[in-house]
């Protein structure tokens, strides 16, 4: 018989910051948009508090918003 | 008293005004019942796009205790502050004496 399955808790909560771009980096795609809950694997408590932190430190341009800003 | 966070970006073009302006802000909150729980310098850094055309900013992060009156003074005086590109304020829950992520990084660096 198939054996019992138990998702992995995540653990991402304490590592969401807007100072913490190394990490917020895994949730935005190549173009600097925010990547949907089926790519990051995050619960929705999680994206919810990554975008947050996301658009924070796209306003401190820390992220970009696109990838064809003028520089 | 609750607890804030203040990040500010300084234009790099007016650089000796930038600790000036600080330690005056950081005067109000002691003066009027505040702390300051966290200070850091996160020197110049590029930013991710350019913003009037400027690239480049030097940031300053406080963390500290504060009420409406030191909030409303801080927010009137960043408002008519030339030098200061963008800022944020956030309340914290706690309050927060440990280096951020950013300076922990750089150290190593």
């Amino acid at each position: 018989m198939s054996e019992e399955y138990t998702k992995k808790k995540s653990n991402l909560i304490a590592d969401i910051d807007y100072k913490n771009i190394a990490f917020l980096k895994k949730f935005i795609t190549e173009a600097g948009k925010i990547s949907p809950r089926r790519i990051g694997g995050t619960t929705g408590k999680e994206q919810r508090r990554i975008n947050q932190a996301i658009k924070i430190a796209r306003h401190l341009a820390l992220l970009p918003f696109c990838d064809n800003h003028k520089q | 008293m609750k607890n804030y966070e203040l990040l500010l970006m300084f234009n790099i073009n007016q650089d000796e005004s930038t600790l000036k302006t600080v330690d005056k802000y950081k005067d109000i909150i002691n003066s009027k019942g505040g702390a300051i729980d966290r200070y850091e310098d996160w020197g110049t850094m590029k930013l991710a796009y350019n913003i009037n055309k400027i690239n480049k900013a030097r940031y300053i992060l406080l963390n500290f205790q504060a009420n409406n009156e030191i909030l409303d003074e801080l927010a009137n005086l960043i408002k008519f502050n030339d030098s200061i590109m963008r800022h944020m304020f956030l309340a914290q829950d706690e309050k927060i004496t440990e280096p951020s992520v950013m300076m922990a990084t750089r150290e190593r660096a």
